[in-house]
C-alpha cells in the first residue's frame, strides 16, 4: 500500500472527513512528515472508491463548492487491518535484527 | 477537546481557507487591472513568481474541471486552499495537472498508446532518426503506462510488418524480444498505475 493511501484510510477512521480535512488530518498525524497534495489526495480516494474501500459518506455546501465528505467501508477497515499487520510483521523483524547487532 | 470539536474547528479552519482564497483571488483581480501596459514590468522577483504559479494553477484547475466535472469544484478548492496555507501554488498546481491527465482506465491506455504508435509510424516515415524514439517512451513508459503502449504498440506494427527475407531471421528476433520488454514493462506501469 502506498504511503498516501495509508494515511488517507488512517485519518478516516475516526470518522468522515471532507477533502481538506483529510489533508490536515493527516499533516497533524504525521507531524507534518507527510503534505499530501489536492491531485495526489482525490487521486488515492478515485483508487479507494473503485476498490470499495471509501465511500461518499454526504455531500454539504454553504454558498462555496460542494464539500464532500469521505468515510471508510468494512472493506477499508478490513483493508487498513491488513497493512497494519503487515507493517508489524516487518517492524518485529527489523526489532529481532536490531536486537543481535546492538544486544541490551 | 473531543474529536467533534477538533474536526468543527477543522472545518471552520476550511471555511476561513475558503475565504482567504476568495480575498486572494480579489487581489489577483486588483493587480490584473492595476498593471501597467506599457511592456515595462517593475514588479519584484517574488511577486511575479506568485503570480506564475497562480496563472499554472488556474490552468490545472480547468484541466481539473474538464476531467471531472462532477468533482472538479472540490477538488480545485481544495488546492486552492493548499496552495494558499502554505505557499505551494507551483506543487498542487502541479498535482491537479497530473490528476488531471492520468489515464482513466486500461482500455484509455492502449487507445492513447495507439495514437502514439501511429503517431511514431509517421515521424519514422518521415526521418529514421525517429526510430529512437520509443526508447525514450519506454523509458518514460515505467511512470505513465500510456507511454509504454506506444512503445509496444509501435514495435509490434513494424514486427508484423517486417520483411522475413534471408539474413533478417536475427533482426527480428532481436525486435520479438524488444516487443516482450514492452509488453512487460506496460504491464508493471498498469499495475503500478492501479496499485492502491
Amino acid at each position: 500500500m502506498r504511503e498516501p493511501t495509508f494515511f488517507v484510510l488512517t485519518a478516516l477512521l475516526p470518522g468522515p472527513l471532507h477533502g481538506y480535512g483529510i489533508i490536515k488530518s493527516v499533516e497533524e498525524m504525521s507531524g507534518g512528515r507527510v503534505t499530501l497534495r489536492a491531485g495526489t489526495l482525490y487521486a488515492a480516494l478515485d483508487r479507494l472508491e473503485k476498490a470499495g474501500a471509501v465511500a461518499l459518506d454526504r455531500e454539504e455546501s454553504e454558498g462555496g463548492p460542494p464539500r464532500r465528505y469521505y468515510r471508510l467501508t468494512p472493506e477499508g477497515i478490513d483493508l487498513l487491518e491488513a497493512e497494519r499487520r503487515r507493517l508489524e510483521e516487518n517492524a518485529s523483524l527489523v526489532r529481532e535484527g536490531l536486537r543481535q547487532v546492538r544486544p541490551a | 477537546m473531543s474529536a467533534t470539536d477538533d474536526r468543527a474547528g477543522r472545518d471552520d479552519a476550511h471555511g476561513a481557507t475558503a475565504a482567504g482564497v476568495s480575498a486572494a483571488r480579489a487581489g489577483d483581480r486588483v493587480s490584473a487591472a492595476g498593471n501597467n501596459r506599457t511592456g515595462c514590468d517593475d514588479r519584484a522577483p517574488g511577486e511575479r513568481d506568485t503570480r506564475a504559479s497562480g496563472w499554472l494553477l488556474r490552468g490545472a484547475a480547468r484541466l481539473a474541471l474538464a476531467r471531472y466535472p462532477e468533482r472538479g469544484p472540490e477538488i480545485v478548492a481544495t488546492a486552492k486552499a493548499g496552495a494558499t496555507d502554505r505557499g505551494a501554488a507551483l506543487a498542487e498546481a502541479a498535482s491537479l495537472a497530473v490528476l488531471a491527465l492520468r489515464p482513466a482506465s486500461t482500455r484509455a491506455v492502449w487507445l492513447h498508446g495507439a495514437l502514439l504508435a501511429v503517431a511514431l509510424a509517421g515521424l519514422v516515415a518521415l526521418t529514421p532518426l525517429a526510430l529512437v524514439l520509443p526508447f525514450a517512451l519506454l523509458a518514460l513508459g515505467v511512470f505513465d503506462p500510456r507511454l509504454a503502449a506506444g512503445a509496444t504498440l509501435f514495435w509490434l506494427f513494424r514486427l508484423v510488418t517486417a520483411d522475413l527475407a534471408e539474413g533478417h531471421l536475427a533482426r527480428w528476433l532481436l525486435m520479438l524480444a524488444g516487443l516482450a520488454l514492452a509488453a512487460h514493462v506496460t504491464r508493471l506501469s498498469l499495475r503500478r498505475a492501479a496499485a492502491l
